[in-house]
């Protein structure tokens, strides 16, 4: 009986070995069977050379080359863009108008804004990803709110994580360096049935700038599981949570102090996600629900002092806490129709919800609701001709409803050239803090209580009484590709004209009321003039050989305002970067860049100008294999030329020096 | 005498009702019913003319000793895919030549044919097409295209060796990963990927098959890294061209070669079919960026027909 079961088991096994065998067999059958259809137009994006706007795309090649730790710095590789650092953690990215809190720019992560409904722009060190964890970021140059709406007035920045897939297994990276910098960073990506998944961890400390206080602590985790569903749907979820402290402040002085040292401490986090439904090959519905949320914490000390003897200092702290949140969802359908039309509508609502008593003086919490519908239609007239026309209605609570359109015309006389014409409309909607501060000196004694500062107007009280800033955009774009000698150039040349820009100005006829601790006037938000912006920006990519890659930027802007500040964009920018792969799996990156004297907006009182300067950077790195592990050892150097004066607020020693980074990485 | 007459009657019944075996007719023995295997079989009898008889089996309807009947009493058999192919060399036990059609060189090298039949009684039209071909057409679509991806198992080892002796010839680079088993494809696809210009599919059950097509292509969308595929049904899926040799294009490759073996009593040796096209999923194309030259002109400088 035993042997008889015996012989069954071996007989099962031997067919199950044949079975076996005879799946991973060829046959005709590989060659005949209809494989689904993965890769439908509709969810696809458009070609460079038939998008409405110039586009500048940091692959992870890229990414990887550039050796850049900072998120905000890889935006030096595109042209046009300046990136600027008031402290080792605050980092300003902009297009065109430079200033502290970059308003003008969108940012996305995913699809999802992270742009700060409170006080504007990005926080881009309380981002919760990972530079490891991003497959790409592109950078939209120019106006696009026809496509995502007002504040993305300059231009759009959208930075792509990586699938899962794309990324499985284990990954561990290192980084030490100059300025106390450490990060440990673990990944791990693996797939299920019928899912899969990515999570990372990571811890980066960095001592920041020479002369200030403004040490950076992070903790990070993100995680990301993408699903496949029956019947052609797909579910992405995302999470991702920050949390850690910031140095911040000035040394005393003599009379006291209102912005001592301090630790800010930061909570953030993020929940996202994305349906995918593919309705036909030609239709996919894409649902998007996502949360962000920010909040800060700082006790700073303040006090006022008299140095003669005897005097006992007043006041003791300050109370900075913000919170911004906004949750959002969207639905977007994109249809590829038979007549070389494609489209793609859809709608949002948003809800924002800024809290801050320091700035807006009001326990409340402040709540900014808007909705929105957009439709981009891209018609191929002639295989010559194409023509994108667009528009975005967004009707936001606090100011009301604008329409954002545009069409551009795109002549293509071969499929390697592309000339662009394009004609838009895009406004910034104010943030809350533009329509809402109350921003009054608030200190308290050591027991708490409110100190009564009778002579105190606040620094600003903001009547709401502004209307968004608007842009009428005019360009030509040129997308040129030379498969042969593997080389592109893409070419824009445009002229924006900016009404009702908005500024903070003192309400009085003195500007010298609304200045110093104690003003005696507020400020407030006004659309203070125009100004007409005509530039020019180039990129060159070229693979001079198969190991060789050159990448060349180049911007010229000329701005003519009508309010003070009349050059606060740099006039000219370049930037110069060759990849090299030397044999045994050595890469070496050199990266060059130029940036002329300007004047920030904002900065330094608002007449703090800001040297030129010239950066080189370099990475070498050496790839290995160990035992089937693979891994690189790189050596990152920044700012190997002169240390240059960076984007400063009132401080003359604001100096990035030269600096040097190893990095370890292990893929196991 | 009545016995005689007896068995005189039964020849003449036998011969009434002869087996369609007997004689000189071309037996074209598919594995399947499907469309495909239909459309070599019409253009393989379109090939060969009306006046040759032709009979066609399906696999299903014949077993091994009619197989091996038919292998002694005629002299031609066709079969078209690998099943029949193999079940043909399996119970083989004449002297009929045998010309598969429509299975992969890797295959066809390895069947079994009983020692007696000689070496021009053996041949066949590959599925799979010329190293040449694929290469030409990374060449001639992706001019700038230096470092091509290609992921293989063992079993294919003769094809790669192929490929990269002709990738030389076209000044190609080949980043090649071997893979064991299935799930070997993903990690060596991220690391060929990021390597290469574009990715070559080539038939191989464990690289690429029905199950694993979808996380394939997808993998190479988000890398950007377009693909030449080897099928229709490829290129529909999601790869930027694919080269392939349909059913009629083999069908009418082996009614030539039947037509040689009819008039000479020698089959031409093993060959891939000389007519191929290829075809384009421009929208992939596009949305990767990619400039494609003219298809027309792609596909005249190969030599392809029009799909």
């Amino acid at each position: 009986m035993v042997k008889r079961r015996v012989c069954l088991a071996l007989t099962w096994l031997l067919l199950a070995q044949a079975q076996a065998e005879a799946a991973q067999e060829l046959s005709e059958a590989d060659f005949l069977v209809e494989f689904p259809t993965v890769l439908t137009a509709s969810r696809l994006a458009q070609p460079l050379m038939d998008a409405p706007n110039s586009i500048t795309v940091i692959d992870r090649k890229l990414i990887e080359a550039s050796g850049y730790h900072n998120l905000s710095d890889l935006f030096r590789l595109v042209p046009g863009m300046f990136v600027g650092q008031e402290k080792g953690w605050f980092h300003n990215v902009s297009r065109t108008f430079a200033d502290s809190y970059s308003r003008r720019l969108q940012v996305l992560v995913d699809g999802r804004s992270v742009y700060l409904p409170s006080i504007g722009g990005v926080r881009w060190d309380a981002l919760p990803i990972a530079i490891d964890d991003i497959e790409r970021i592109e950078v939209v140059r120019g106006p696009n709110a026809a496509s995502y709406g007002a504040n993305a007035f300059t231009g759009v920045i959208n930075i792509i994580s990586r699938h899962p897939d794309d990324v499985a297994g284990r990954m561990l990276h290192l980084v030490t360096g100059d300025h106390d910098h450490r990060e440990a960073w673990f990944r791990w990506a693996g797939d299920a049935e019928e899912s899969s998944h990515r999570l990372t961890l990571g811890r980066r400390e960095d001592g920041g700038l020479t002369y200030q206080f403004d040490d950076e602590r992070t903790n990070m985790l993100s995680y990301r599981g993408d699903f496949s569903l029956a019947g052609q749907q797909a579910l992405s979820l995302q999470l991702g949570l920050l949390d850690g402290t910031r140095g911040a402040g000035e040394p005393d002085v003599p009379i006291g102090n209102l912005d001592g040292f301090r630790n800010q401490n930061l909570d953030a986090y993020s929940l996202q996600a994305d349906y995918k439904r593919t309705l036909s090959p030609a239709q996919t519905l894409q649902i998007k629900a996502s949360l962000d949320h920010l909040q800060t914490r700082e006790i700073i000390p303040a006090y006022f002092n008299l140095p003669v003897p005897g005097f006992v200092p007043v006041g003791s702290y300050m109370e900075l806490n913000q919170l911004s949140r906004r949750w959002h969802g969207e639905v977007q359908l994109n249809t590829e129709h038979n007549t070389g039309l494609r489209s793609s509508m859809g709608a949002y609502s948003r809800r924002d919800e800024v809290q801050s008593f320091y700035y807006l003086n009001t326990t409340d919490k402040l709540v900014a609701n808007s909705w929105g519908a957009f439709g981009h239609i891209e018609w191929r007239l002639d295989p010559h001709w194409l023509l994108n026309v667009g528009a975005f209605y967004e009707d936001y609570e606090p100011i009301g409803g604008r329409l954002s359109p545009r069409a551009t015309l795109h002549w293509q006389p071969s499929s390697q050239h592309s000339l662009r014409f394009g004609i838009s409309r895009a406004y910034r909607n104010p943030v809350l803090f533009e329509t809402d501060a109350d921003w009054i000196l608030k200190i308290y004694s050591p027991t708490g209580a409110l100190l009564p500062l009778p002579v105190v107007s606040p620094f600003i009280l903001a009547s709401g009484n502004v209307k968004p800033e608007s842009m009428l955009s005019y360009e030509i774009g040129y997308l040129g590709q030379w498969p042969e000698m593997a080389a592109n150039l893409d070419l824009r040349l445009f002229r924006e004209r900016i009404s009702d820009y908005i500024s903070a100005e003192c309400t009085s006829v003195t500007r010298r009321d609304c200045s110093g601790l104690l003003p005696i006037a507020p400020k407030d938000f006004y659309n203070i003039g125009s100004a007409t912006q005509q530039g020019l920006e180039a990129q060159f990519k070229w693979r001079a050989a198969s190991n060789t890659q050159i990448l060349a930027n180049y911007a010229f802007l000329d701005i003519d305002s009508d309010f003070d500040e009349k050059r606060y964009s740099p006039s000219q920018q370049y930037g110069l970067h060759v990849m090299h792969q030397f044999p045994g799996e050595i890469d070496l990156t050199l990266s060059h860049y130029w940036v002329p004297s300007f004047k920030p907006i904002g900065i330094g009182g608002g007449n703090a100008i800001l040297p030129a300067f010239k950066r080189l950077d370099a990475r070498l790195a050496k790839r290995f294999k160990l035992d089937g592990l693979r891994g690189q050892v790189a050596l990152v150097w920044q700012n190997l030329t002169d240390p240059y004066l960076e984007f400063s607020d009132n401080n003359p020693e604001n100096i990035f020096d030269h600096r040097a980074y190893v990095h370890f990485q292990l893929d196991f | 005498m009545p016995r005689r007459i007896l068995i005189l009657c039964l020849c003449l019944c036998w011969l009434v009702n002869a087996p369609a075996w007997a004689g000189d007719v071309i037996h074209l023995i598919l594995s399947d019913q499907g469309g495909a295997y239909q459309e070599a079989a019409e253009a393989f009898r379109d090939g060969i003319g009306q006046r040759q008889a032709i009979k066609v089996w399906s696999l299903a309807d014949l077993s091994a000793s009619q197989v091996q009947d038919i292998t002694r009493t005629t002299d031609l058999i066709v079969p078209v895919g690998v099943k029949a192919a193999r079940f043909i060399a399996e119970h083989h036990a004449g002297q009929a030549a045998v010309l598969s059609l429509m299975i992969p060189r890797a295959v066809s090298e390895k069947l079994q044919w009983p020692v007696s039949l000689g070496r021009k009684k053996i041949s066949a039209v590959y599925i799979d097409q010329l190293a040449n071909r694929s290469l030409g057409l990374i060449a001639a679509a992706f001019p700038a295209a230096r470092r091509v991806g290609l992921l293989i198992s063992a079993e294919n080892a003769a094809v790669a060796k192929l490929l990269t002796q002709e990738a030389v010839r076209h000044n190609l680079k080949l980043n090649m990963e071997t893979v064991d088993a299935a799930d070997d494809v993903a990690p060596a696809l991220r690391r060929v990927l990021p390597e290469s210009d574009v990715l070559l599919l080539v038939p191989d059950a464990i690289a690429i098959n029905a199950g694993n097509a979808q996380n394939v292509l997808l993998t190479t969308y988000r890398f950007r890294v377009p693909v030449i595929g080897f099928s229709q049904g490829l290129s529909k899926a999601g790869a930027v061209a694919s080269v392939y040799s349909s059913p009629a294009q083999i069908g009418s490759q082996g009614a030539l070669m039947a037509t040689r073996w009819l008039q000479g009593g020698e089959l031409p040796p093993p060959q891939h079919a000389g007519e191929f096209s290829i075809a384009f999923n421009s929208h992939v194309a596009r949305s990767l960026g990619v400039l494609l030259p003219k298809e027309d002109d792609i596909r005249r400088k190969l030599g392809a027909q029009s799909e």
